[in-house]
């Protein structure tokens, strides 16, 4: 019988499952992580267009960017025509490109598939489609867990969000891109499954009796909220389904803009325009390393020397101009998880000379990111309303995906329902090893 | 820093949750005693900066200033006459540079060295921009300013660019000097001896000239800024050159035409000197210092000669120039590829399209008539030529 797996291709981590149909096995895909049944979907592609994904991407990235020489020439991109005092003009037009770039370090993957206006980007003289992206990650993953199994994986199970994106056009074409990528990466058959049902299915498992369950999927890119019957295979029904794109990644440029500009110079340089902008786009980390160019040098030596905040000005040239992007949006991301389970947490980088140091707290984030727990209570009370179930209906509030671990919101699910019916599932896999269900046939 | 509004908002987290309190103050404890250490480091650093590191930065300027005022004492007594000099004692810096900003340094000795011989090595003569890298010889006491095509410049000391072994150069070792967005090098100038002038002289590819009195000159190079030097876009400057108010200015094209100005008819503001061919532009310019002749170097290896008194100044701005060689060998593509005001006991050094960079005593130059190099086809990229005193 062909080989058909699941995989969970997540914003953040992503996952591959297999399943005989009554156990689920989670394959360690990434054994350089702490977690290996996890990888992060992360693709790094280097001059000589390989691609790394996962912490491989990321140990080499390290390796080969930080504190890295930067040389920018002159290229040749295009021409353009324009229309001036009654005659047309051909211009060439030239952009600067470091020469030197060793690889490009791409993470969101899964937010670009449902970007419209983004069809994709260039990557040393390669141009590369969205699903080209996608494609180089998936093929990996499928190398990597065929290696595992020792065989040839035929098909695969996809999750997908309940609302990829906004519009059900963009709905369609980012399910399209997924799909088309798939087939691309040499899976010969593609099937989708909404992420939260997969969750169900693997808390199913667990389940002695049938049960209304709410699924509560929080993870990088959206939360999926789901309302069904579970527990017996006759009887299945989802009651009600709505997601919204607020989530993990969200909250991290939330503490960045509130908390961390000022390292930068916020505030005291704002008069400066175009210092400012750079400053601005700190909380964008995947232009940020593109800002580093020598006109951008001489800017900020510029403001330093004229006294500018020096010290400020002089961390946002350190974060730029070596590639400490990634590391700052990870000591970012790390302080976000740990205030999960502590009250306190400190987002610091001393690499370089920076002495970036923020000592953030529980409270802080939570007033930080108030106006997105608001939107999603909302959308939590308008499922509950259209799946026709009364509260005291839901036996069981079944939370998963990273980002369902932060307190705001297992208190605001306590709050709504009791802390008694608020259960967890593993954050991270049961999304995965719900899809390897699905791939070996069990399906709502 | 810390605000009082951060300070606020931790002790409301205590208040709210007793439980986050060892954290933050653990969190808290351990900023103070990085800082108090960090604190110590930079105590020990002032400590060092007032006493040490502090005094080999001055003796190094101080080296550079005595090498000045040295030079200043032999042009008074009438002993150093201007122009790209060096001691015979000292080691030579040649330094190659090119318009990404790219700039590598060699030291040579010219004690022992023979004409023609093989000075250094250069891997990929044409480096990453395509186009022939220009030379100079210096001494490593000397002060470079170099300028972009958009006027901007910057100052280095040939000590601070870093020395690469001769027979291994490469532009992959090269130094820096960082052009902005869509900048390109344009021009290196040593003006170590700057105050000695009246004057510098700006050149253009397509040939616009200006000078600009020395007075003037320093207060751009403080600002960083000495001017684009051109009328119109995509000229960009391609020489400046220090000299005297009673100087003669000579400018060289590619295809081998000179013009000849006397510095005191210069003009202040640009303006297009020379009428050169759509397919010309200017390699080179310079003064004659009162040296007795010029060399041409043509990019076949021919040293064309040619006495001071040969240059006619021209009359008008709309002149074509002097022909230093025949229309029809203009024709078979005989071309520039450097020119310089020369005594009979100068030197010169060529870069060969294979990458060699020789060096020659011109007075055997002039007698060979050409670079009497072993290629049956010898290709010149850029030449430089300098003089030595005791």
């Amino acid at each position: 019988m062909p080989l058909k797996v699941g995989i969970d291709f997540g914003t953040s981590n992503s996952g591959v499952a297999v399943s005989d149909g009554s156990k689920v096995q989670l394959l360690p895909v990434d054994p350089k992580n702490i977690t290996p049944e996890v990888v992060k979907t992360i693709l790094y592609v280097t001059r000589d267009q390989k691609a790394f994904i996962g912490q491989e991407a990321v140990d080499l990235y390290y390796r080969q960017n930080i504190g890295r020489r930067r040389r920018f020439v002159k290229k040749r991109v295009g021409e353009i025509d324009y229309f001036g005092g009654d005659m047309f003009y051909v211009t060439d037009v030239f952009t600067l490109v470091d020469e030197l770039m060793p690889g490009r370090l791409l993470q969101f993957l899964k937010t670009a598939l449902r970007t419209s206006g983004y069809d994709g980007t260039i990557i040393f003289d390669h141009y590369y489609t969205v699903s080209d992206l996608v494609t180089l990650y998936l093929r990996d993953l499928k190398q990597r867990a065929e290696t595992l199994l020792g065989e040839t994986i035929h098909g695969v199970t996809l999750g997908r969000p309940v609302k990829f994106a906004k519009t059900p056009e963009q709905d369609r074409l980012s399910e399209e891109r997924l799909r088309s990528a798939a087939y691309a990466a040499g899976f010969k058959e593609v099937d989708f499954e909404l992420e939260p049902i997969a969750a169900a299915l693997f808390y199913e498992l667990t389940l002695q009796k049938p049960e209304n369950v709410l699924i509560f999927d929080f993870g990088g890119g959206t939360l999926d909220i789901t309302i069904m019957r579970l527990g017996d295979p006759g009887s299945r029904k989802v009651y009600a389904n709505d997601g919204v794109d607020i989530a993990g990644s969200d909250f991290d440029r939330a503490i960045i803009k509130k908390r961390m500009l000022r390292h930068f110079g916020k505030g005291q340089v704002d008069h400066l325009h175009e210092i400012s902008l750079l400053v601005d786009a700190v909380s964008d980390w995947m232009t940020l390393p593109d800002l580093g160019t020598p006109k951008a040098r001489w800017q900020l030596t510029q403001a330093i020397a004229d006294g500018h905040a020096p010290a400020r000005l002089k961390t946002l040239e350190t974060l730029i101009f070596n590639d400490m992007a990634f590391s700052f949006y990870n000591a970012v991301e790390q302080a976000k998880i740990q205030l999960s389970s502590q009250g306190a947490a400190v987002i610091q980088l001393s690499e370089n000379n920076m002495a970036l140091w923020e000592l953030y707290t529980r409270r802080q984030f939570e007033k930080d990111i108030r106006e997105y727990r608001e939107q999603i209570e909302e959308v939590l009370l308008n499922t509950i309303a259209a799946s026709g179930l009364e509260l005291e209906q839901i036996d069981a509030v079944v939370k998963t995906g990273g980002s369902s671990n932060v307190p705001a919101f297992s208190q605001m699910l306590a709050g709504i329902f009791g802390a008694d019916r608020v259960k967890s599932s593993n954050a991270f896999s049961s999304v995965t090893a719900g899809l390897g269900l699905r791939a070996a046939g069990k399906s709502l | 820093m810390i605000t009082p509004e951060q300070i606020e908002d931790w002790i409301k987290e205590v208040e709210e949750r007793p439980s986050s309190a060892p954290l933050i103050v653990r969190f808290i404890a351990n900023r103070l005693r990085d800082l108090s250490s960090r604190n110590e480091e930079l105590l020990n650093e002032n400590i060092a900066l007032s006493t040490g590191s502090k005094v080999e930065e001055y003796e190094q300027r101080i080296a550079n200033l005595e090498y000045q005022l040295e030079l200043l004492r032999r042009q008074l007594g009438g002993e150093l006459p201007t122009g790209t000099v060096v001691s015979k004692a000292e080691t030579l810096s040649l330094v190659i540079f090119n318009t990404l900003g790219q700039v590598l340094r060699t030291e040579f000795e010219i004690e022992g060295l023979e004409t023609g011989s093989l000075t250094a090595q250069l891997k990929d003569a044409c480096g990453e921009d395509g186009l022939p890298p220009r030379l100079l010889v210096t001494s490593p006491h000397e002060e470079l300013l170099f300028v972009f095509d958009t006027g901007r410049t910057v100052t280095r000391a040939v000590s601070q660019i870093p020395a690469v072994e001769s027979s291994k150069l490469d532009w992959h070792q090269a130094a820096l000097v960082e052009p902005q967005s869509g900048e390109e090098l344009a021009a290196l100038l040593p003006v170590g001896k700057m105050a000695l002038f009246d004057l510098c002289t700006q050149a253009s590819r397509r040939g616009c000239i200006k000078r600009m009195m020395r007075s003037a000159f320093e207060k751009h190079i403080a600002r960083n800024y000495i001017g684009t030097g051109i009328k119109a876009k995509p000229d960009a400057t391609c020489s400046l050159w220090l000299c005297n108010k009673d100087d003669r200015f000579v400018m060289a094209s590619r295809e081998g035409f000179l013009l000849t100005l006397d510095v005191n008819d210069m003009p202040y503001n640009v303006e297009e000197a020379i009428r050169l061919s759509p397919t010309d532009h200017i390699v080179t310019s310079f003064t004659l210092n009162q040296k007795p002749s010029i060399l041409i170097l043509t990019q076949n290896g021919k040293a064309i000669h040619r006495d001071a008194g040969w240059l006619e100044p021209a009359l008008s701005f709309t002149s074509r120039g002097q022909p230093v060689f025949s229309a029809s060998r203009r024709a078979a593509g005989v071309r520039v590829a450097g020119a310089a005001a020369v005594g009979e006991d100068d030197w010169g050094t060529a870069l060969f399209r294979d990458g060699t960079l020789r060096t020659y005593h011109l007075n055997d130059l002039l007698a060979a008539g050409s670079v009497g190099s072993k290629d049956q086809d010898p290709e010149i990229l850029a030449f430089t030529a300098f003089e030595l005193t005791r």
